[in-house]
């Protein structure tokens, strides 16, 4: 809460830059893009989730055979399938973005108010799950997403300042 | 469907490792560079995303069998973790309401693990 009391410097403090002062602006901006991080992660599951059923459906042992010049691969279907597979690329490079927004994200502000916010994938993927795969929104549901982002909103007020 | 106690196991491990990676990403983002030989030995960052990846391949085999509406939630076990190597590693201050927080987002994933069934 406060920044300037003094904390033991740890072994694993990597500098002297690890100590610096981000603003309030800064943190916000931190806070929000760890928001962002978990709807892309959230799209990004959904998407990984639709390629791997697909793969799934490829029995084991399965071989296609490849040819190339004069060079014969037997490849297994499961391996062409999946480096072909639109959705879980996808949904791959969406986590990679998501990655590189929660290390810049990381920069500014505390890791024990950051990374709790992750939690919001939670909602996002209930929120998928209802709206995309049509299941059933419950009390139980109703409640864990509001008392989610409840939390998350403690969070983020003690964070951004 | 009941959930074997391997799988508890699994997912509890991928939640370790990967609280284990956030503080890898957290020293990295400290001295972050953006230029390749300055990612190229940020071990600190290597070593965060490489738990990530570790604890994703738990994760999964841990996901096979069981129950996702109860391996799911166990998950979120990584910020208990997280919580004690911030204050360890980075000197971050355990304030109340980090644990008001931490409780009710634990709860909420609860019930939504309990809405999932």
């Amino acid at each position: 809460m406060n920044p300037t009391t003094s904390q033991p410097v740890s072994a694993a403090a990597p500098t002297a830059s690890a100590l610096r002062v981000s603003t309030p602006a800064q943190k916000r901006k931190a806070l929000w893009m760890v928001v962002a991080f978990t709807l892309l992660a959230s799209i990004a599951q959904v998407l990984i989730k639709t390629g791997a059923n697909t793969l799934n459906q490829i029995p084991f042992g399965t071989f296609t055979n490849v040819v190339m010049g004069s060079m014969h691969f037997q490849i297994s279907a499961i391996v062409i399938a999946g480096l072909t597979s639109v959705p879980l690329i996808g949904g791959l490079v969406l986590y990679g973005i998501g990655a590189v927004m929660m290390v810049l994200a990381l920069q500014h502000g505390e890791l024990s108010v950051l990374y709790p916010v992750i939690s919001l994938s939670y909602v996002w993927v209930a929120i998928l799950s209802v709206v995309i795969f049509h299941e059933h929104m419950n009390v139980f549901r109703l409640a864990g997403i509001s008392v989610i982002i409840l939390g998350v909103a403690v969070l983020g007020r003690s964070g951004s300042r | 469907m009941t959930t074997p106690l391997s799988s508890i196991a699994w997912v509890m491990v991928a939640s370790f490792i990967g609280s284990l990676g956030a503080v890898g990403l957290k020293a990295g983002a400290h001295n972050l560079k953006l230029s390749i030989p300055a990612l190229a030995t940020n071990w600190r960052l290597q070593a965060g995303v490489a738990g990530y990846l570790i604890s994703w391949v738990f994760f999964v085999v841990g996901l096979k069998k069981g129950d996702l509406s109860v391996l799911y939630p166990m998950v979120s076990l990584s910020y208990i973790f997280t919580l004690f190597w911030s204050k360890l590693f980075f000197g971050e201050p355990l304030t109340r309401a980090k644990f008001v927080a931490l409780a009710l987002i634990l709860v909420g994933v609860a019930l939504l693990g309990l809405g999932t069934r």
